[in-house]
């Protein structure tokens, strides 16, 4: 093998390992303090980012050594079908509900960033980038980069998104006097995703069951739905 | 070898989803076909759940782990962020509340109704 190769195999291996070893790190902070501002994810985005901009070393050289990473990016996506599968009989009744919310759901998150990208007159990067926010890490992700969009300030919303809904979720469901554990989930499943969903969990089972089957439908829903409510917005008002 | 298979299961969904989106040009995500393809094969019972499990699992549980390098994404946008943090906070506090609000007023209305 040549030199440069086993090199950059080398590098990609310890990159790979340090950002397992560091998620890991992170998770169990998290377990001690119970408190979604320890969220793993954001944790350990943080820590390399600052990393890279104390070692002066560039995204790019990091991106091609945590690839391997990325790549189960989409695997992770196809693994959703199995929690579906596996609550599709108890969802099956409340289906077209979950559908009707997650489409309000997502199509409010969508015209709302819309109105205030245009109130800020935000440059069309932006735009781009925060018109899927309603929706899970990795499918964000995957439609931001189809609008042209910069899928970390995209991933980082989301994230963000979803430790305001563990923080203040609940608090403003019962100022919004929803008592309805259903309505409970599927707001914080819809709205909140993963990080929503895991809070109805703890909450409550049947808010935690529809949370996490709204928040996959929402997926759906996103990828189908945000490309074209899109294309329609800029169509009536522009950027 | 359980999780082999059921990683390989996932992988070879993956890969026909893609070449269909290739082949005929389809501008939708390849991972979202690949998924409602493996759900369609589990309804169908030509994949057990039993199958997916061993790797589905664990993907699934750790699954914020392959976000980090996308996130990672952000020193390369440091100065959007200095110059339209109003605009990203605007969105970050109004978008999640009033979705809450939305969210759950339908399903609330919609899901007495039966």
């Amino acid at each position: 093998m040549d030199k440069a190769l086993l090199f950059s195999v080398f590098t990609s291996a310890i990159t790979c390992l340090f950002i397992i070893v560091l998620f890991f790190a992170a998770r169990k902070l998290n377990a001690r303090f119970d408190s979604p501002l320890f969220n793993p994810l954001l944790v350990s985005i943080l820590i390399l980012s600052l990393l890279l901009i104390l070692t002066g070393v560039s995204y790019e050289d990091f991106a091609s050594a945590s690839l391997p990473i990325h790549l189960f990016l989409e695997i992770a996506v196809v693994a959703l079908a199995y929690p579906l599968y596996t609550q599709f009989h108890d969802i099956k009744r409340s289906f077209g509900l979950l559908c009707v919310c997650s489409f309000i759901g997502v199509s409010s998150a969508t015209g709302l960033a819309f109105l205030l990208c245009h109130l800020f007159s935000a440059p069309e990067a932006l735009y781009n980038s925060l018109m899927a926010l309603s929706v899970t890490t990795p499918i964000t992700l995957i439609i931001t980069d189809l609008l042209a969009g910069l899928p970390a300030i995209a991933a980082v919303m989301v994230i963000l998104i979803g430790m305001f809904g563990a923080v203040f979720g609940l608090t403003l469901l019962s100022l919004f006097k929803v008592s309805d554990q259903r309505a409970k989930g599927i707001a914080l499943g819809v709205v909140c995703h993963g990080v929503g969903t895991a809070t109805a969990i703890e909450h409550h089972p049947q808010a935690g069951a529809f949370a996490s089957a709204s928040m996959i439908i929402s997926a759906l829903i996103t990828a189908l739905w945000v490309p074209i409510l899109y294309a329609i917005l800029i169509s009536l008002f522009g950027y | 070898m359980q999780f082999l298979t059921s990683l390989l299961l996932m992988i070879a969904c993956l890969i026909i989803a893609k070449a269909t989106t290739h082949f005929f040009e389809i501008n939708f995500p390849s991972a979202l076909i690949a998924m409602l393809l493996l759900f369609l094969l589990l309804s169908i019972g030509v994949i057990k759940a039993a199958w997916i499990a061993p790797a589905s699992q664990p993907v699934l549980k750790y699954m914020a782990l392959f976000f980090i390098p996308a996130g990672v994404g952000l020193v390369e946008h440091l100065n959007i962020i200095a110059m339209h943090w109003p605009l990203l906070m605007s969105t970050l506090i109004l978008v999640p509340s009033f979705g809450l609000f939305f969210v759950s007023y339908i399903a609330k209305r919609r899901g007495s109704n039966g």
